[in-house]
Order: C-alpha cells, then structure tokens, then sequence
C-alpha cells in the first residue's frame, strides 16, 4: 500500500466516522429510537478489521469522547468502550478476516455484547443503572455489521 | 512489514494507557465535576455535528406545519387569540395583587418571596437524540447570553430542568425527569414540603422519604418551594398521580406527572431570577436581627 492510497483511506475512515456520529444522532420518533443500531460502533469494529493500520485506540478513543460530550452523559464512558471494542478487533483481525462471514457476525456480536457489559457494570457503579432496553439496539447494530462492512469493502481500493 | 511485530506489545500499551486515562477522566467528571470547562469547549466543537443532525427534524416540522390545513391553522389561530385574551385579562390584576402582596407581607414583617423573574429569553432545543440514560436537551444559548451553571429553565406549562453543561454557544439541560434529578417542592393545597426526584426514562417523578401520614392526594399540585435556592418560588413542578400507603411501611410512594411536558416542549424559557424571589442567606439577614442572636449566644 503506497502513501496516496493510505492518505485516501485516512479520510475515507474520518468521513465514515463523522457520517455515523451524525446520524446516530438525528431523533428518531420515541419507540424507533429504542431500536436503532449504534453506527458508530459498527463503523469502528469495520475499519479496525479492514485498515488495522490506519484506525488505531486512539481515534476510536477520540470519537468516543466525542461522543460523550455532545450526548450530555458520563465522560469517558463511550471513549472507554469504543476504544475497548477497537483493541478486541485490531488484536484478533488476522484470525477474524479468514473466517466465513457468519462466524465473523458472531464475532461481532461477541465484541457488542461484551462492551455492553462493561457499559452496564460502570453505568451501575455510577448509579444509573440503565433499563432492559439498553439491549434492544445490539440486534440492530449487530446486523448493520455485515451491510457496512461490505460497503467499504468495495469502497476501499484494492490492496 | 516490520510494524507488524512491534504492533501486538504498542497496541496493548496504548490501549492501556487509554483505559487508565478514560477511568481518571469518568472519576473527575462523575464525582468531582472538575472537567466542567473543558466540557463546553468541546461542546462548542461538536455544535456543528448538532447542527446538522438537527437538521432533518426541523424540515419535518416546518413541512407539517406548511401542509397542515387551513382548517388547522385556523383553528390554532383562534385557540390562541383566546389564550392570550385570558393572559391579559389576568395580568391585568396581576401588578395591584404583587402591590397588595408585598404591602400584606410588610406588616407581617417578613419578605415577599414569590416575584417576577429579573429576566428571561427564550432557547430553542436542538432535536437531536443525547444519552440514552440520562434525560437532557441541549438548547442553542450559552455562556455568551449570560447562561450559567445550575440556571433554572421552565417550559410554558412548568418548571423544565436545569443548565449543566455549559458552552460559549450551547448548553444541556437536565430535565427534572433524570434520576440525578431533585427539586424541593411545596403542596399548594396543604402547604407541606417535599422533594421530588426524577425516576429516569418513564417520563415520572416520585416523591421519597414522604411519611405515611402527610396529607398528599391525587390531584395535588406541587410548587417550588425555593428552598434548593435553584429555582424560583412558586412555580408548578407536577401534579400528584397516585398515592399509595402499604401496611407496614413508614413511607408512602408517591408518583406525579411533570407539568411541562417534556416530550412535546420544542422551546423553553431561561430564567434569572430576581435575587428576592431566592431565600435570603444567613450573611445577608437584617444585620440588626444578627445582633440580637449573637447577644442571646453571650
């Protein structure tokens, strides 16, 4: 891969990262938005499988961060688990790429599912310990992985 | 090729590195709010983001509202023309009952505590999905509009929230639904003291620590009390939903239903109460009645 392809790249992974923060926060109307998937998430497990070598922690740590501040909610708590969900995939990419792509959901939900507990232990110990709806989005966001990850795919150019 | 090796151990480090800056980060933001400042720098680098994720949401409004029909609007219009009919007619009275009030509370000796704001300005809230687990707005006025940390904010129907994060341009509110959420109360009808607490994403309130035997009932409307010295006096909080006493138990549980309606309020006004309408500090009591307690202590 030569410089002008990683360059390309590099921005291709910041407009996806700002594109799913965006959306992830337009209002959706009040029982939809109990479902939605967590796109930022599913883009940050994508490009730490794709581009191990351009989507680091850190970025993912970044958006996170983000992320919490605009939402109003306990700071660091996204950067944490976002930065968690990149470390398990740039750690593991080389065994999860081979696999075939159902095996690679399951993954997928694996790395979701876990986060989400880390999420609910420090929500809790914070005193706000969420309801069961908190897992109604990981259906969602679990099979918006495999559509994402497709697209950028062929996105990408080929390396 | 020879970043792949190095790659596993930097990773794992700087992973680490993260985590440990991430929980020093949750500490001093949850429990010593220290990271206010920083907050609302980055909540000015995110308003763009806000901006036009709002967007959308606000297309929608404006297209229902022009494909609405005439009937509709007309309808409105003359709902509206009545309401403010009213307004006047009671505000007509308003100025001599405040004249008539603070003359009443003069012989009595003690302060007028209920008064008009020394200002007010409207915000409009951002519609844009926050944090899942906390109930917040973010509205579009900041500390460049003379907004502060812990400013009440009310709705047209009833007290809102409050202003906890801060910006040069924006600011969240906390809504008095959030489980973090506590503001002291007084029962119109029977005039007894109580806080009301948020109770998270149903939208409800709840009233703790309430003794079996207070006089609350359905029905009830609940006021500031003033007491939290955050919000004004006298402005109504919510309405008493159910009260239920359990054999047994010394306390009742008490639910009520916000008066704003936070669910459908797409503006909300900020407050700066007026220093009189707050109750008075002890450093700042009549300096004669000061005196005298210090006399009786000798």
């Amino acid at each position: 891969m030569n410089d002008t392809e990683s360059s390309r790249d590099g921005w291709l992974i910041l407009a996806t990262f700002l594109g799913a923060i965006i959306l992830d926060k337009v209002a959706l109307p009040q029982p939809l938005t109990l479902f939605r998937p967590d796109l930022l998430t599913t883009v940050v497990i994508c490009w730490s499988l794709l581009a191990p070598r351009l989507a680091g922690v850190g970025i993912a740590w970044l958006a996170g961060l983000m992320v919490d501040v605009a939402g109003g909610g306990l700071l660091g708590l996204g950067a944490l688990v976002l930065s968690l969900q990149a470390y398990l995939c740039l750690m593991l990419y080389q065994q999860v790429r081979v696999l075939p792509r159902f095996q690679q959901v399951f993954f997928v939900l694996l790395v979701m599912a876990l986060a989400g507990l880390l999420e609910v232990a420090i929500l809790s110990a914070a005193g706000k310990l969420p309801a069961l709806s908190f897992w109604y989005s990981l259906p969602a966001s679990v099979l918006s992985w495999p559509l994402i990850y497709g697209l950028m795919m062929r996105w990408r150019l080929p390396s | 090729m020879n970043t792949l090796f190095i790659r596993g151990p930097a990773i794992t480090l700087r992973f680490l590195l993260l985590v440990i800056v991430s929980a020093a980060i949750l500490v001093a933001d949850h429990r010593y709010r220290a990271l206010e400042v920083p907050r609302g720098w980055l909540l000015t680098l995110m308003q763009p983001v806000q901006i036009i994720a709002d967007w959308p949401t606000q297309r929608w409004h404006q297209w229902t509202a022009v494909v609405s029909s005439h009937v509709h609007l007309m309808q409105q219009n003359q709902h509206l023309r009545e309401t403010n009919q009213r307004l006047v007619l009671e505000h007509q009275q308003f100025a001599s009952l405040q004249a008539e009030n603070q003359r009443l509370h003069a012989l009595l000796g003690s302060v007028a505590t209920a008064s008009q704001p020394a200002r007010y300005q409207l915000a409009r809230i951002y519609q844009v999905s926050l944090d899942p687990h906390s109930q917040q707005v973010q509205i579009d006025r900041g500390s460049d509009d003379q907004v502060y940390l812990g400013q009440p904010v009310i709705s047209s129907a009833g007290v809102f929230g409050q202003v906890v994060h801060l910006g040069p341009t924006s600011a969240q509110v906390l809504q008095i639904t959030d489980e973090d959420h506590a503001i002291p109360v007084i029962n119109r009808r029977s005039g007894e003291r109580a806080i009301v607490r948020g109770e998270g994403p149903s939208g409800l309130l709840k009233l703790p620590f309430l003794p079996a035997h207070a006089d609350i009932q359905q029905g009830d409307l609940l006021l500031t009390s003033g007491l939290g010295k955050t919000f004004p006096k006298g402005y109504p909080v919510a309405t008493v939903r159910s009260v239920s006493v359990t054999a047994g138990n010394n306390f009742a549980s008490v639910v009520a239903v916000p008066v704003a309606e936070p669910d459908k309020v797409q503006e909300v006004l900020l407050l700066w109460p007026d220093r009189g309408s707050l109750p008075v500090e002890p450093a700042e009591m009549d300096p004669d009645l000061q005196r005298e307690d210090d006399s009786r202590d000798e």
